[in-house]
């Protein structure tokens, strides 16, 4: 079998890891847009509330996720999203990327970008733009 | 007005005898159909409960849903209550003017409290910070990056008693705060502050939210299972009965439920199975429903749509009333009328937050309205930070404006026999009762959390809500429609780093001085009363006058009851 | 684990989900393994506790030492493909082990209860040293039949109040399970909820729960002409008293999931079970049937494959584009068609040599 194969395309699936981390209880946002990844065709594994940064990069792993989206509202950003970059740089997955949604300061959204947060979406942001990113963005190797 | 029983077949007729609901028909067709047909109308008028709204009420429509003056309003401070949960309403008895506010540590917010008073706070619910609220100490390895973000940390008597430093217990109407899942604790702390300030219970009123059972679905600081959570929350009421009736040890929510994408109606109606999951927790003990009710309050939720608004207060306290009445056969007018706290939301937006001003005002004229007992009015800044000074002074003023300007309390229930607003009061009503049916069918409020129902609820409804935004069917000025960029400021959420530190060190200092023999005593105490099932009231209270911290007569109760785990239901 | 493992296993699970490059090489060598780890389906309706149960079980085996992993399915949306996978929200107590694995799948339109790549990830995982892999099924009931000969055995799950027990019999979940868990079993009604099961069971099974000497001369003389097609099911997994020298019943224990307990005995009883079917032949049995499943997949989709229309794209494959219109309209049937089809197909073959 060689000149078929047309399950290379049918079964990539896009997968990301949407995760909460701290205490914020506010899902909402999250689960809005975990719905509209999965409408897009996206497989999405939530994690539920207050799982710490190593938790995450374990699941992240794991799942072997293209994407892990961390939404945060209680301002423990800027503590919490280096942590979790240097987390999966460490344990050799620098290709896991992480995106950001919430409410997060316009100067704090440069410092994330540096520190290795490849996009931030703030409160409000509609689904299809999120899902638009994902899909121009995610390598397919 | 000519309103009186009607024979619900027969139609409406005006004076002159003509027939309304033809009348009604015929206007429509020669004279509003044409405009609409012209595609004059600028949205599809689906409110966000789902209830389509008429371009025009009659009597006739009071006919479709069986209005009846008597039966259905009566008068104010009277059965059903639908006009009012007091005879005087905001007449003589105006709403209370409240703030919730929190932040940093205890020394910090002090201040902040002194001034809101000197402006004219008449109740302060206190924010706490999450480690708090979750029960972890400021100094556990889960409060990192937490401690004083969102609210005050609190981990000691000392706290609280530095928090109400030069603030008398009994100076302002009501003291308290949210505590969900902390209920027990957060009742001992402020029992145990009037001892310290030599104010005997009786002399102040003590406000808590302690409705540990709705943080499952919707605000997501829950802690134990559901079933020993609710045990404690009902532990605190029980507590009040005996020692304080005048409290107000719990506040059921509809707020975070419906914000979380239930929607009023069918938040109302988790709220409502909460509150009797909690009563009913009560009866249990001996009990009896006219001592309990009264303890009880309701925090009811529209943010969309502000005629929907003033009828969802209107149909909770008539379908309280009767719930108090016939399914518990409540005697007296306490336990029947409804008393609602509420805190006054728009839909507020990130860009050019000085529009939130007009949203949260419009939002909680429609509470005043509709005759909410406590009021709140939400920061204008309150999407991105703890309200800063001046959003907090701005929210106040408002309420004060509306309390005192433009004559919005002049009348009881002003909207009152409008054909619209009672026409939307039976809807609301109906689709509330549906809502406690299907949650009847279930099992009642322990299976809303562990079936994922309330989760699934929730997350539809939030899905159909980004959906009429994204696709502009709501609109939203600044977002979808005249869109502007969203403005996060730098000082959002800025946990202050010196509260943190000042907040450690003094969780240190109290550790070091306090009689440690006794704080391990009492903590024994606290874990052979959750063990027996016992109220843990009393244990608690000496736990917390001998300093033990709020996350260590948690970790008794993780130990105790385990740990909550959701359902997988997304 | 060694650092980075995780990694690369979770890697040589995408590589096999999504059949990307190098995927037949992984296989080719797990298929190759002498001995797969021990594959423990765990499956039952909606509601009654299955991940917590596994997330339980996993940490009993975890904390004994042994490699574990989780395969945890969901079902994927029929209209997008998509999923939301929630059931790592119930990973807390295996969770601090680092010999445990836990991999959220999507069924991927896949109906049966697994995904379609569900056997081919227990090879890797066994390449990958588990010694143990749990499978958490779909969850919807009737249509999670295809546990039954993937693992080496099968775990239904239920809970006091569903309907009396009448739903697991008329979902056919009586017929797929080797042990019987009574998850919430601290909640009223589990007694009764164990009695209906054992009350069903006992319709098809002669004996105590575990393990029955058969074949005696007091029970040779039993018909077992009595036997409806559900019942012959059963017997051919567990032994027929009037012929089989040795009888399973299963057993059917009350457990909390939430609490850990009675998970030491539920996993007790798994291991009989194992122990059982591995003396009399019975796991190798249903190897086979996995195995015969698995070359029939793999037939099919190779022999489809110049057939199948790629997923999102509109184009008829030209294999069969000149029938669509013929069959849709009434020129010829789907068999006719077909037969047609295929010998095109062969000649094709046989002239590029």
């Amino acid at each position: 079998m060689s000149a078929i194969n047309p399950m290379q395309a049918r079964n990539r699936k896009i997968r990301v890891l949407m995760a909460k981390v701290g205490l914020d209880g506010h899902d909402v946002g999250a689960r809005v847009v975990a719905r509209g990844l999965l409408d897009a065709g996206m497989e999405v594994i939530y994690t539920g509330l207050r799982r710490t940064t190593e938790e995450t990069v374990r699941a992240a792993i794991e799942e072997d996720v293209d994407w892990v989206g961390v939404s945060i509202l209680s301002g423990a950003h800027r503590t919490l999203l280096p942590k979790l970059r240097r987390l999966l740089d460490e344990q050799g997955a620098s290709d896991i990327r992480i995106i950001a949604g919430g409410v997060i300061p316009q100067e704090d959204i440069a410092e994330l970008l540096a520190g290795g947060v490849s996009r931030v979406f703030l409160s409000g942001t509609s689904v299809s733009e999120i899902v638009d990113y994902l899909i121009a963005e995610t390598r397919h190797d | 007005m000519n309103i009186k029983p009607r024979d619900p077949f027969a139609p409406a007729t005006d004076q002159n005898g003509a027939d309304i609901a033809t009348q009604a028909e015929r206007w429509k067709a020669e004279r509003f159909t044409p405009q609409a047909d012209a595609g004059r109308e600028a949205k599809s008028f689906v409110t966000d409960v789902g209830i389509q709204i008429k371009p025009l009420y009659t009597p006739a429509d009071l006919d479709c849903v069986g209005f009846d003056y008597l039966e259905d309003l009566g008068f104010p401070g009277e059965f059903p209550f639908t006009r009012g949960d007091r005879a005087g309403m905001n007449r003589t008895d105006p709403f209370v003017i409240s703030a919730y506010s929190g932040f940093g540590d205890a020394e910090i917010c002090n201040g902040r409290f002194r001034k809101l008073i000197d402006i004219g706070t008449e109740q302060i619910l206190v924010a706490l910070d999450l480690p708090t609220q979750c029960g972890y100490d400021s100094d556990h390895e889960m409060a990192t990056a937490e401690v004083g973000n969102v609210g005050v940390a609190i981990d000691t008597l000392a706290d609280i008693e530095l928090l109400f430093d030069g603030i008398p217990a009994d100076s302002i109407k009501r003291i308290g705060t949210l505590g969900n899942s902390i209920g027990p604790i957060v009742l001992a702390l402020y029992a145990a502050l009037g001892e310290r300030q030599g104010i005997g219970w009786d002399r102040y009123t003590v406000n808590l939210q302690n409705d540990p059972l709705k943080e499952y679905i919707a605000r997501g600081t829950q802690i134990l299972p559901p079933a020993p959570a609710a045990k404690l929350a009902a532990d605190a009421v029980e507590w009040c009965a005996a020692h304080a009736p005048n409290w107000s040890p719990m506040t059921v929510c509809v707020n975070h439920i419906n914000a979380g994408g239930a929607g009023s109606s069918m938040g109302t109606a988790i709220a409502l199975a909460n509150a009797q999951h909690y009563i009913d927790l009560l009866l249990a003990r001996g009990l009896t429903i006219d001592a309990v009710a009264p303890l009880l309050h309701m925090f009811p939720d529209e943010r969309h749509d502000f005629f929907i608004s003033v009828a969802n207060l209107r149909a909770l306290r008539r379908i309280w009333a009767r719930m108090m009445k016939e399914t518990y056969g409540a005697t007296t007018a306490a336990a029947m009328a409804c008393r609602t706290t509420v805190y006054g939301h728009g839909q507020e937006a990130l860009a050019e937050p000085l529009n939130n001003i007009a949203r949260t005002a419009f939002g909680t004229l429609a509470y005043v309205l509709g005759g909410a007992s406590y009021v709140y009015l939400a920061g204008y800044d309150e999407a991105v930070s703890t309200p800063n000074e001046e959003s907090a002074r701005v929210a106040l003023r408002t309420l004060q404006i509306l309390a005192n300007e433009h004559g919005f309390r002049d009348t009881i229930d002003p909207l009152g026999g409008s054909y619209y607003v009672e026409t939307l009061t039976a809807e609301v009503e109906q689709q509330i009762r549906a809502g406690m049916a299907e949650i009847e069918r279930i099992g009642g409020a322990l299976p809303v959390i562990e079936t994922g129902y309330g989760r699934r609820v929730m997350t539809e409804g939030a899905v159909r809500r980004q959906r009429a935004i994204d696709s502009g069917a709501r609109p939203w000025v600044t977002v979808n429609m005249h869109p502007q960029k969203p403005d996060v400021p730098n000082s959002a959420f800025r946990g202050d780093k010196t509260a943190a530190d000042r907040q450690l060190a003094r969780l240190a200092r109290v550790k070091a001085d306090r009689d440690g023999k006794r704080c391990a005593t009492a903590l024994a105490e606290v874990d052979r009363a959750s063990a027996e099932d016992r109220n843990v009231v009393p244990a608690v209270l000496e736990a917390v006058r001998a300093h033990a911290t709020v996350g260590e007569i948690v970790e008794i109760w993780r130990r105790r009851f385990g740990t909550f785990v959701p359902s997988t239901d997304f | 684990m060694q650092p980075g493992e995780p990694r690369q296993i979770a890697r040589a699970i995408s590589t096999v989900e999504n059949q990307s490059d190098g995927y037949e090489a992984i296989l080719a060598q797990a298929y190759r393994l002498p001995r797969w780890a021990e594959v423990i389906g765990v499956t039952g309706p909606p509601g009654v506790g299955k991940s917590t149960l596994v997330d339980a079980l996993t940490a009993h085996w975890a904390q004994g030492g042994e490699r574990v992993a989780v395969l945890a399915i969901d079902p994927s949306s029929p209209y997008s493909g998509g999923a939301v996978l929630g059931d790592r929200i119930r990973r807390v107590r295996s969770g601090s082990y680092d010999n445990t694995y836990f991999r959220s799948l999507s069924s991927r339109g896949h109906v049966g209860g697994l995904s379609a790549t569900a056997t081919d990830l227990v090879a890797v995982l066994s390449l990958h040293r588990f010694s143990r892999v749990i499978i958490e099924t779909v969850g919807a009931g009737q249509s999670d039949i295809e546990i039954q000969s993937t693992a080496d055995c099968t775990v239904v799950v239920t809970v006091p109040g569903l309907g009396d027990g009448v739903q697991a019999s008329k979902a056919g979940m009586m017929e797929i399970g080797d042990v019987f868990a009574v998850n919430k079993a601290d909640l009223p009604g589990a007694d009764l909820a164990a009695r209906t099961i054992e009350n069903a069971l006992s319709a098809a099974y002669m004996g105590t729960a575990g393990v029955n000497a058969g074949a005696s001369p007091a029970t040779s003389a039993l018909p077992s002409a009595m036997a409806t097609p559900g019942i012959a099911a059963l017997q051919r997994r567990h032994g027929d008293i009037a012929r089989d020298t040795s009888v399973w019943v299963p057993p059917v224990l009350p457990v909390v999931a939430t609490e850990g307990r009675h998970i030491a005995e539920l996993a007790r009883v798994i291991h009989q079970f194992l122990g059982w079917s591995d003396s009399n032949g019975r796991r190798a049995d249903r190897s086979r049937e996995r195995a015969y499943a698995q070359i029939l997949r793999a037939l099919t989709t190779r022999l489809l494959a110049p057939y199948t229309r790629p997923a999102g794209t509109e184009q008829w494959p030209e294999t069969v584009a000149d029938w669509i219109d013929r069959v849709a309209s009434g020129g010829a049937s789907p068999i006719e068609a077909a037969v047609e089809i295929m010998t095109a197909q062969r000649n094709k073959t046989a002239a590029n040599g």
